[in-house]
């Protein structure tokens, strides 16, 4: 039995891929036709303002790969890209892993409960608008290196999360609620079997706004010196005028957001099932 | 108990009438001296929506309650599935006092109110689930129920990708899993369109006789309520009270165009353009409103 369904599974994926390019052929095309397109108005914009400010996509795509190689220990930068990807990482997750940990039950329970929405709204909301790179100085005289990024990153993380968790929780269809009470549900059954389903969609949306902000200040935490990471990789090479490195970093971190955001939908339509 | 009288030692002295044979009609719902005001803050006088309503609803009775929109037949219905608690009066299920909303009274909503994440065979075992039956009873009653309801092949789909009628089936079918004393039922084809209406209440009088389950059916429909009810109880304009109540009598299936049929939509219809009209002239001086 359990042969036949590792057996099978790589088939059916394959076939799968394959069903969904027969239909969506056309996105597809489009898609690499974007993709092939920027990569052609990058290059001729490098070519013709014709400053080392803006390399060609050749050179940016070589200095990745050069990123990539292993690199002597007397070099400024003795890490290769996989150590700053790894680094940053892991910042990355820890802070997030933080705001989820505390965002979501907060959220929860201010949506819940309007007492606890009067008691928590006015701290929340003072310290919400201030930008997360504005605690640098902070971070950096209050926790070790590496965790005072762990903190930026939480500060920009927390509040997507948060808002939209408790937002969530306010428009569940009370109708959903009163239907679950009927079917014998109690307090505790309409919590786990009701709102919190109704709720993974949205403050999903908020993990991945969150997540999003986090890669957005890295690169400020990470340039005071934080090293590895890909923020200071990307801020070290443009100060060494090393544009060609700096794209490259720059071009890594998009590529890992964009995977980071895909794999944050596929955890959402698996929590949702 | 030490302070009751010990029993008489008397034969019972009255002789009932009707032959032991024949099924006793007995009290499944009973509402007493029911009132629900709604607190406004706004005002300094709350919204009346029900006022001192007593009503008798027999075991496995089909009742449809019938009113002029908005005038209070929805908190009726809600009120004995304990999701608004009367303001005075009490309402009892089988002479034991409702609190809440429990699993004895399945409610069926107008929005369907189906859990949107769930498939149709999840949503239908929410109750069992809550209830903690084992797996395999829950997959058992839920194959059964999608067949009573004719859902066949659509136990893995979810809510979204079925249309109003079917959707409306898969809330049925959630109800009954929880096997309850009454069907409460919010006009709950009232969001589908007319064929698709009439074709619901000729499965949903299939599903009663062969479940035999109490109904207390909520409609603004006329029609509706003839081609259905036994019983049906006309609602006044708000504050809820009870107008008249009608027995049908007609014997199923019911054809809607026979004479019987008009004769009582006839009446029911009188009554209810006459409470329809004192509602909007209650609604045309402002200050005249409760």
């Amino acid at each position: 039995m359990a042969e036949n369904i590792w057996s099978k599974a790589p088939g059916r994926l394959w076939r799968r891929v394959l069903r969904q390019l027969r239909r969506d052929w056309d996105k597809v095309l489009l898609a690499i036709l974007g993709f092939v397109l920027f990569f052609v108005v990058w290059h001729y914009a490098s070519v013709i303002v014709d400053n080392p400010a803006l390399p060609t996509p050749s050179k940016v795509l070589h200095a990745l790969g050069e990123s990539f190689k292993a690199r002597p220990v007397n070099d400024l930068n003795p890490w290769t890209m996989q150590q700053h990807v790894a680094a940053s990482l892991k910042r990355i997750l820890y802070g997030s892993a933080l705001s989820i940990v505390l965002a979501v039950p907060l959220g929860l329970l201010m949506g819940f409960s309007r007492r606890a929405e009067a008691l928590f709204i006015f701290p929340l909301e003072l310290i919400r608008p201030i930008p997360p790179i504005a605690w640098l100085a902070f971070a950096i005289a209050m926790f070790a290196t590496g965790l005072d990024v762990v903190f930026i990153i939480f500060l920009g993380i927390f509040f997507p999360i948060f808002v939209n968790t408790m937002d969530g929780v306010k428009k569940v269809d009370p109708m959903l609620v009163d239907a679950a009470q009927t079917l014998g549900a109690g307090r505790l059954h309409v919590f786990y079997k009701v709102i919190l389903p109704a709720v993974v969609p949205q403050t999903m949306t908020g993990v991945r706004v969150g997540v999003g902000v986090g890669w957005m200040t890295i690169v400020a935490a990470e340039m005071v010196g934080v090293s590895p990471g890909l923020g200071w990789f990307i801020w070290t090479y443009g100060q060494l005028g090393r544009y060609d490195l700096m794209f490259a970093g720059m071009l890594m971190l998009g590529v890992i957001s964009i995977v980071i955001a895909r794999l944050l939908i596929a955890l959402e339509r698996w929590l949702q099932r | 108990m030490s302070g009751t009288k010990p029993p008489a030692p008397q034969a019972p002295q009255v002789t009932d009438p009707l032959p032991a044979r024949l099924p006793q009609p007995a009290p499944l719902i009973v509402a007493s001296h029911l009132n629900k005001t709604f607190e406004r803050i706004a005002q300094e006088h709350g919204t009346d929506a029900v006022r001192d309503i007593d009503l008798t609803i027999q075991e496995g009775e089909f009742v449809c309650l019938v009113g002029p929109s908005g005038c209070g037949k929805t908190t009726l219905l809600r009120i004995i599935a304990g999701l608004e608690r009367p303001t005075s009066g009490e309402v009892t299920l089988r002479g034991k006092a409702i609190h809440g909303p429990g699993a004895d009274r399945g409610m069926i909503f107008q929005s369907f109110a189906l859990f949107p994440w769930r498939t149709v065979r999840r949503n239908i075992e929410f109750g069992l689930e809550v209830r903690r039956v084992p797996r395999a009873e829950r997959h058992r009653i839920s194959g059964e129920l999608i067949d009573l309801v004719g859902l066949q092949g659509f136990a893995a789909a979810h809510p979204r990708e079925l249309s109003g009628g079917m959707q409306q089936r898969v809330g049925l079918a959630r109800a009954l899993a929880n096997d309850p004393a009454v069907l409460l039922m919010d006009e709950p084809f009232g969001s589908l369109d007319a064929q698709t209406r009439n074709l619901m209440q000729t499965e949903l009088l299939k599903i009663w006789e062969r479940t035999r389950k109490t109904v207390v059916f909520v409609t603004h429909s006329v029609d509706e309520s003839v081609f259905l009810a036994d019983r049906i109880v006309l609602l006044t304009a708000r504050p809820a009270s009870i107008k008249s109540i009608v027995e049908v009598g007609i014997p199923r299936p019911r054809d809607r165009a026979s004479p019987e049929f008009a004769a009582i939509r006839q009446r029911v219809l009188r009554d209810l353009t006459e409470e329809v009209l004192r509602g909007m002239a209650q609604q045309d001086r402002p200050g005249a409103v409760e």
